[in-house]
């Protein structure tokens, strides 16, 4: 029951931010604000078009809950990417909170 | 009293009894389906930890040297640069199934396109970047699989445990529950039965 298709990538990030994304042929979409990426990842969805969607942690932190939402399907996958202007190590933190939720406690961390 | 209201009758005990078995088998299946995803998703969360820290770390260098390069070219170079595909990435995206969970399985294809940058208008650090960027992709690729896999999984895992406590903390006690209240019930009818008997008998006499 495998089934292939070949589709693109995008990167939703800051403005500025996406240069070296577009450069290695991922789409990029610049966005100004938290609500902005929730949109942008909805609408993609709808068009079925992305099977990875790159996210920016800074932009991302506000709406982690909302990106987690929609992240619940096997494709697309939404992936937190970091931000060397604005760290949040949000992308560790959400696997923490895997392990939490699979093993019931971080047994690494702990 | 049982929690489940029936009638006390032999039939109801021999369908509860299938029940209980069903139950059981039940239990035990899926509590063998939790340890056999537990095992695969903390294989998978080490090296996916392992993974992420190294994209973040080679990753943030790579945005590092588009930042420097963005910063040390005119804004007009930068916009003619932003329009060039220097590569084209194409995603294969396969579809794999770990013990019912789907996982997805990424490969990516990238294509020269010939399209190149100026070397006179753009800074030494965007060439860095690139070679950085082109040495992290493949990683990120494999970090998004690896990453999905790891949710899908602690999901699953997720399903799995609650519907094993259901049944060893729930159904199961009810059901052994309701199974005893209808032996009883029938017990104390036998007796109730043996009595009457013994009255009338000793009426007769």
């Amino acid at each position: 029951m495998t089934e292939t298709k070949t589709s693109p990538m995008v990167y939703v990030g800051p403005v500025g931010a996406g240069l070296g994304f577009r450069l290695s042929g991922i789409d990029v979409a610049e966005v100004t604000s938290s609500d902005e990426v929730v949109k942008h990842i909805k609408k993609y969805k709808e068009q079925n078009k992305y099977s990875i969607i790159f996210v920016d942690e800074g932009l991302a932190a506000e709406v982690l809950a909302d990106i987690e939402k929609l992240n619940a399907e096997t494709i697309p996958a939404i992936v937190l990417l970091p931000n060397p202007a604005n760290p949040q190590n949000l992308t560790q933190q959400t696997m923490n909170n895997l392990v939490v939720q699979a093993v019931g406690s971080d047994i690494f961390n702990s | 009293m049982a929690e489940v209201r029936v009638n006390p009758t032999r039939m109801e005990l021999l369908r509860l009894k299938k029940r209980t078995q069903l139950a059981k088998k039940g239990h035990k299946l899926l509590k063998e389906k939790r340890d056999g995803l537990m095992q695969e998703f903390l294989k998978i969360i080490r090296t996916a930890q392992e993974l992420r820290r190294e994209v973040d770390k080679e990753l943030a260098e790579a945005l590092k040297h588009f930042v420097l390069a963005q910063a040390s070219m005119t804004p007009q170079a930068v916009h003619l640069v932003s329009y060039i595909q220097a590569q084209r990435a194409s995603l294969k995206v396969d579809e794999k199934n770990v013990m019912g969970v789907k996982i997805p399985d990424f490969e990516v294809e990238l294509a020269e396109t010939g399209e190149k940058y100026g070397v006179w208008e753009t800074s030494a650090e965007l060439d860095h970047g690139m070679v950085a960027f082109k040495k992290v992709l493949p990683k990120l690729l494999e970090l998004a699989a690896i990453e999905k896999s790891a949710q899908m999984l602690a999901q699953e895992i997720e399903v799995t445990r609650r519907r094993v406590n259901a049944l060893e903390h729930v159904l199961i006690p009810q059901l052994s529950k309701t199974a005893k209240f209808i032996r009883m019930k029938l017990e104390e009818q036998e007796r109730a039965a043996i009595v009457t008997v013994m009255a009338v008998k000793a009426a007769i006499e």
